[in-house]
């Protein structure tokens, strides 16, 4: 046996450990088209607004009389009303509600029942109900009493009239800087605005405003929920609502300034400062210059490039790029420098533009098209890993479609009976992870596999597209018609990853928060991911049927989420640009146990996809 | 790569100037999976006995869905023997993957003047991957100074599993010198065997006999071979 192919073998049955050490890292690229459609920006402020016509108020019972208990004025409209009830242990809770003329509501009026608290915490069921419409507005007092001290929330749903709008008023949010946010209605006035706030480690704390804008200082490093309570009037009447944000206050980076040029023969490196941190952010940047014989004119953009980095923090611009925009290297410079966190993808710096100018370039030949190595880099870097996968390996060699689950999970959710030939499943149960996490985790499990496409449901089709476009896998040698195929992933975020932050802090769900699936999370990761790799992914999108008054596929979340939704991700949340969208179809939710059946089991869809598979 | 067994590419010249002809064994022949074994080739090379090689080149044109399943050697008829490719991408800093390159297809020239390195032509989605002049993973000049004449081995293994493939072509193009031209047998002196043989060759009208390198056979020929004799080797 030749002394490689025993190396080989052995990289083989140690794979595991080397992919802990040393992962193969791409220098991606893009071509202008993509600085000129937006794909590879920041997105517009507005983009990260979170919004809300409903109110998520705590309940704070007192002991009155020997008996616990809380009311609030809620204002019943010419349209039904929904109520969920949160208590924090099951069945803690006796309601009433009031009306005007301070007697029982008839009770058939009220239609309820019980759901489980979908993506949040599937163990618990709790009571809602929902309220058929007044005549004329009139405020009405729901009343909870307890025999105990049993706090809790309720989620008040007053219909679409009066909107909130949340939004952070700066990209990054770093620790130890303000972070504002900003909030209106849409149709009501604002008199009112307070935040409660929970820290990183637990401390709640509140903050009021007299203006339309909460600023808190996170002293923490880590993800806070952030609850923002609005207040107003709409023709006379209170209204109320609330956003619920999840914010990751990252540590502060080492400022990147101005960069040294290194070139070759075939690339250009920007070195930036060096940082001490020791850990691993994405550096991108975009490349601009002025075309040769113009340099009084505009310059244009050359290419945007970008790479996962440790404390070197370097870019690489293969000089085919300059060639191919027929520029001249002494006015290039760089725009729009982004330095994101690794895992919540938070901003840490930002900086519009720096001159590099390189003089005397010796370039390649003419390039007519982007190829592969342009998009991608050469082969050879390498980063340390500092990920150590926590799943073991099961899967078997060859090529394989891999079927890989999303966020919190405590099964495959596809029918498995639905996928024939060699499959692997991925198996990360009940975990919260970071797409660039989960996308280490993938690759520890598709080890043993010369190469492998993915059907992914949620965030696993998010995890695998993140690994298909930083770094060398399995993904680069499949074959077949499509790579990453997802069914329900939010790739632009999902109202319940900031609701979870606060819900789950009280009924335990076991997963821990996501700032990633957040909208300004999931923006922020959208921003680094070019065209070239969506291209090859394939998404589907589902929702509720939607037949006549009120359809959802979890009552509770169809609170939190704007219709059409599949109880988790909101419709136009699931959109992602330059991708392949493979259409959307009503009667299936995100999982199976909410009203209509489960996407995953959809054995027409699954068929397709394991026939279109690559592997 | 389409080519009868042998090829003579240039005209051979009866001085001690290079010669470079090409030679290509049968092939379209299966590689065996997931074995060391291999595939075999041989490449008859029918030339002269007095000339040693300068200079070898080896193309190949193999149908693989995995090319970094694949080691290929080859082996002179003095018995030396190099590796021209070894499960390119293995060992990797991380890149391709313990399995190495995983794009399709070999065709490519292998040669010690090309400038690329054939174990690291791996860009994906390129077919086939590794295609073009490339430099062998050992060198040919190992060959340098050997007799050219005999039999060759090309040999293709398939050492991982999962994938498998064909040779479509293996054709060896070998630039040899003439050590001593009126030397025909190649014993490395001159006596009446190479007279025989000249005559031999001269009347066949080989073109070993064509001293006077004109494509012709007269008396010119006749004259330089007696010259060269005449001379003697040093």
């Amino acid at each position: 046996m030749p002394i490689k192919s025993t190396i080989a073998a052995l990289l083989v049955c140690t794979t595991s450990a080397i992919a802990q050490h040393q992962l193969p890292i791409k220098q991606v690229a893009a071509p202008p088209s993509d600085i000129l459609n937006g794909r590879v920006q920041l997105p517009e402020l507005s983009k990260l607004a979170e919004r809300s016509t409903s109110a998520l108020l705590p309940v704070k019972l007192e002991l009155n009389q020997g008996v616990w208990s809380w009311s609030t004025p809620i204002t019943l409209t010419d349209r039904p009303a929904r109520i969920v009830l949160l208590p924090e242990s099951p069945n803690a809770w006796g309601h009433q509600l009031i009306t005007p003329s301070a007697r029982l509501i008839d009770q058939s009026r009220i239609e309820q029942g019980t759901s489980p608290l979908a993506w949040i915490n599937q163990d618990r069921m709790f009571e809602h109900m929902t309220i058929q419409p007044t005549q004329a507005p009139a405020e009405y007092t729901l009343s909870i009493t307890s025999d105990h001290e049993a706090q809790g929330y309720i989620l008040l749903d007053h219909g679409p009239e009066v909107e909130l709008t949340s939004q952070p008023t700066t990209r990054s949010t770093l620790q130890n800087h303000p972070i504002s946010i900003k909030s209106s209605f849409n149709n009501a006035t604002l008199t009112n605005l307070r935040a409660e706030i929970r820290s990183p480690s637990g401390f709640i704390f509140n903050e009021q405003s007299n203006t339309d804008t909460i600023t808190f200082v996170p002293q923490e490093a880590g993800p806070y929920s952030v609850r923002i309570i609005a207040t107003g009037t709409q023709d006379q009447q209170p209204v109320v609502r609330t956003t619920q944000h999840l914010i990751d206050a990252a540590p502060e980076a080492m400022p990147l300034k101005q960069p040294t040029l290194v070139a070759d023969n075939a690339a250009i490196r920007f070195q930036f400062t060096p940082d001490n941190a020791n850990r691993h952010t994405i550096l991108a940047a975009e490349v601009w210059a002025a075309e040769w014989g113009m340099q009084d004119d505009q310059p244009v953009p050359v290419a945007w490039i970008s790479s996962i980095v440790d404390n070197t923090r370097t870019l690489t611009l293969d000089k085919r790029w300059i060639t191919q925009a027929q520029v001249d290297p002494s006015t290039i410079e760089l725009r729009n420098i982004r330095l994101h966190d690794i895992d919540t993808f938070v901003p840490l710096e930002i900086i519009d533009r720096i001159q590099t100018p390189i003089a005397e370039l010796k370039l390649s030949e003419s390039t007519t098209a982007p190829n592969e190595t342009m998009l991608t880099g050469s082969p050879g870097p390498t980063i340390t890993s500092q990920h150590i996968p926590t799943a073991g390996v099961t899967n078997g060699p060859g090529h394989r479609l891999m079927l890989v689950h999303g966020y919190c999970t405590d099964a495959t959710p596809f029918t498995i009976s639905h996928f024939s030939g060699d499959l692997a499943l991925f198996e990360d149960f009940e975990q919260s992870r970071s797409h660039n996490t989960f996308a280490l985790e993938m690759l520890n499990q598709a080890a043993p596999m010369k190469s492998f496409g993915v059907v992914g449901h949620s965030q696993g089709g998010m995890a695998a597209l993140h690994l298909y476009t930083y770094y060398w896998s399995g993904l680069d040698w499949a074959r077949g018609n499509r790579l990453i195929q997802s069914v329900g992933a939010p790739y632009q975020g999902t109202a319940l990853a900031g609701n979870a932050a606060i819900l789950g802090d009280i009924f335990g769900f076991g997963c821990g928060e996501n700032p990633d699936m957040t909208y300004t999370g999931a923006a922020n990761w959208v921003s680094l991911i070019p065209t070239w790799a969506r291209d090859d992914v394939y998404y589907y999108t589902t929702s509720f049927e939607d037949g006549f008054g009120f359809d959802y596929c979890n009552i509770i979340t169809d609170i939190l989420l704007s219709d059409p939704d599949d109880g988790v991700i909101e419709r136009s949340a699931g959109q992602l640009p330059g991708a392949n969208n493979m259409g959307h179809l009503e009667g299936w939710c995100h999982t199976a146990d909410m009203r209509d059946p489960g996407q995953c089991t959809d054995q027409s869809r699954n068929a397709i996809m394991n026939q279109e598979a690559k592997r | 790569m389409n080519r009868i067994t042998p090829i003579i590419l240039l005209a051979t010249l009866a001085t001690s100037s290079a010669h470079a002809q090409e030679f290509c064994a049968l092939t379209n022949e299966f590689i065996p999976d997931d074995s060391t074994i291999g595939v075999s080739l041989p490449i008859s090379v029918d030339v002269s006995p007095n000339e040693s090689i300068a200079s070898v080149e080896l193309a190949l044109n193999i149908a693989h869905g995995w090319v970094g399943d694949l080691v290929v050697t080859l082996e002179s008829p003095d018995g030396t023997t190099i590796t021209i490719l070894d499960r390119p991408g293995i060992p990797s800093s991380g890149f391709p993957g313990p399995f190495g390159c995983g794009g399709q297809g070999v065709d490519a020239t292998f040669s010690d003047s090309a400038s690329s390195p054939a174990e690291t032509a791996c860009t994906p989605n390129q077919f086939p991957i590794i295609a073009g002049d490339l430099v062998p993973l050992m060198p040919m000049s190992a060959f340098i100074g050997e007799h050219a004449a005999g039999q060759w081995i090309v040999k293709v293994s398939d050492e991982s599993s999962y994938d498998f493939g064909i040779v479509l072509d293996a054709c060896l193009s070998i630039t040899t010198n003439i050590d001593c031209a009126p030397d025909l047998t190649g014993e490395g002196d001159l006596n009446f065997l190479d007279v025989s043989a000249f005559l031999s060759a001269f009347a066949n009208q080989e073109p070993i006999a064509d001293f006077a390198p004109d494509n012709n056979f007269n008396f010119l020929d006749v004259s330089a071979f007696l010259e060269q004799f005449a001379s003697g080797c040093p």
